[in-house]
């Protein structure tokens, strides 16, 4: 309020400026619609992530339970897919890892690159 | 408008306050789902400040206040939300801490320097508005809600009660903090029914192994040490095995009783949610001035039976051991209506219109 107090308004004719204007009012409007849209897509790709997690967290008590029957002591289960030509009639794949071979493998790498 | 939640030590807590309104309106927090790993302090960090709301769930240490501090400097806005009073002399029990009375004050004081600092404070019943409100105008209360799809019975057909006998539920916070006093009569009664199995879970069986642990939970374990051939005895489970195991007990009667302070007056009917949502009948307790946490929400007493007289907990439980077929469809109807009126998928959108009034206060 105390800056509108001592504000004056004076007006001018120009036409190019007046174009000049109006084109970056326009854009701006426009940059600011597209960043509207990517908030909204961002929130949507969230809602689908965090959807997709849910069903993971669905998955895990299985998970567990086949880690317990099937894994040894150093083994994890690395992914579950389910794998088929006709969606009728698939199996689930589940690939599992062996912690202590990857971090040979890993080693060994160093050892090859002389950093080890 | 893009919204960060940060919890506290309490995972149930965060589920419901947090991950749950956080989930269905596509924002960011901590943890974001229920095996899902914990943020580290740097990923914390990141995502407050790519946020433009930053919550934090009962905020207990004077870290947070001095991040939220922090935050403030950066133009962000900052929320704080508790469902728990931690007034003194409130009733606040011994089990919510692992120290004394003195350390209850000082994480209150802490809350309250953090209430007085936050653009809005959400909680979850009225009461406990009223407490916040003295100390900051924007309050709002955010009800306690459901995810169906969290509960088994969407993707996993729930465990039928098969043993012949009637089940029946002490869960949780009414066995671990002493509440089952109450119902003490009706309990030491229900124990000598042979068509009765109580089955309790909140107070771990090896507890006495601990020495702290046991100090703070004497009473409660005694209590069950006492009775133990005679009960169904359950340790705790993590939270994100907590929905299952609820269904998994297949209990058919939940009880909830309160005594009647500060504290429980202040807390929400999230207890009859979880039991209705896992297929429970539920008698709950209720104040003579109508004001339990099961009563607040009047139309809630419509599916569970109240019990206000504590001499009439017995009579309450035995009404609905003798009648099956009520039993069940009250804990049917209970159901539907938690799914109609306390489930997250419809109800998001108070979270977004309640930040939505301090973010765009920016503009």
């Amino acid at each position: 309020m105390l800056i509108k107090k001592y504000m004056r308004e004076i007006f001018r004719e120009d036409k190019k400026i007046k174009s000049i204007l109006l084109e970056r009012k326009e854009l701006i409007e426009k940059g600011r619609e597209i960043t509207k849209q990517i908030e909204e897509l961002e929130t949507e790709r969230n809602k689908i992530a965090l959807k997709a997690e849910k069903l993971r967290d669905k998955i895990v008590p299985w998970a567990n339970k086949i880690r317990k029957e099937e894994c040894g002591t150093y083994e994890n289960i690395e992914k579950i897919e389910p794998v088929y030509d006709d969606p009728n009639d698939y199996q689930i794949k589940i690939t599992i890892f062996d912690a202590v071979e990857e971090y040979k493998k890993a080693l060994d790498e160093k050892i090859k690159q002389g950093k080890w | 408008m893009k919204v960060y939640f940060i919890g506290d030590r309490y995972e149930g807590c965060y589920y419901v306050r947090c991950m749950l309104p956080l989930r269905e309106n596509g924002w960011d927090g901590m943890k974001t789902s229920l095996y899902g790993p914990l943020a580290d302090s740097e990923r914390m960090f990141q995502g407050a400040m790519a946020s433009d709301i930053i919550v934090f769930q009962r905020p207990m240490d004077r870290n947070k206040l001095a991040a939220a501090q922090l935050l403030k400097l950066k133009r962000k806005k900052i929320v704080f939300d508790n469902d728990d009073t931690y007034l003194e002399n409130s009733g606040t029990p011994a089990t919510m801490f692992y120290g004394t009375r003195k350390l209850v004050k000082k994480i209150n004081k802490i809350l309250y320097d953090f209430i007085k600092i936050s653009d809005l404070v959400t909680t979850t019943t009225k009461l406990l508005a009223n407490e916040y409100v003295s100390l900051n105008k924007n309050v709002e209360v955010l009800p306690n809600c459901v995810d169906p799809d969290d509960w088994p019975d969407n993707w996993n057909e729930p465990q039928e009660n098969t043993s012949g006998k009637v089940r029946i539920g002490i869960i949780g916070s009414t066995l671990s903090t002493g509440d089952y006093e109450v119902a003490s009569k009706a309990i030491s009664k229900l124990l000598e029914r042979d068509d009765v199995k109580l089955v309790v879970l909140g107070v771990n069986k090896n507890l006495d192994k601990n020495p702290l642990l046991y100090k703070i939970f004497k009473k409660e374990f005694e209590f069950l040490k006492k009775i133990e051939d005679k009960i169904e005895w359950h340790n705790t489970v993590d939270h994100s095995e907590y929905n299952q195991f609820l269904v998994d007990l297949a209990v058919d009667i939940m009880i909830i009783p309160r005594k009647d302070n500060y504290f429980n007056r202040c807390k929400s009917n999230l207890k009859f949610l979880e039991a209705s949502m896992a297929g429970m009948a539920v008698v709950a307790q209720g104040f003579s001035d109508g004001q339990s946490p099961y009563q607040q929400n009047k139309e809630d007493t419509n599916y569970m039976r109240i019990v206000v007289d504590n001499d009439k907990w017995y009579d309450e439980i035995d009404y609905l051991i003798r009648n099956e077929s009520e039993r069940k469809e009250m804990a049917k109807k209970a159901k539907e209506y938690v799914l109609k009126n306390y489930n997250i998928k419809t109800k998001s959108y108070l979270w977004v219109d309640a930040y939505k009034k301090i973010y765009e206060r920016n503009f």
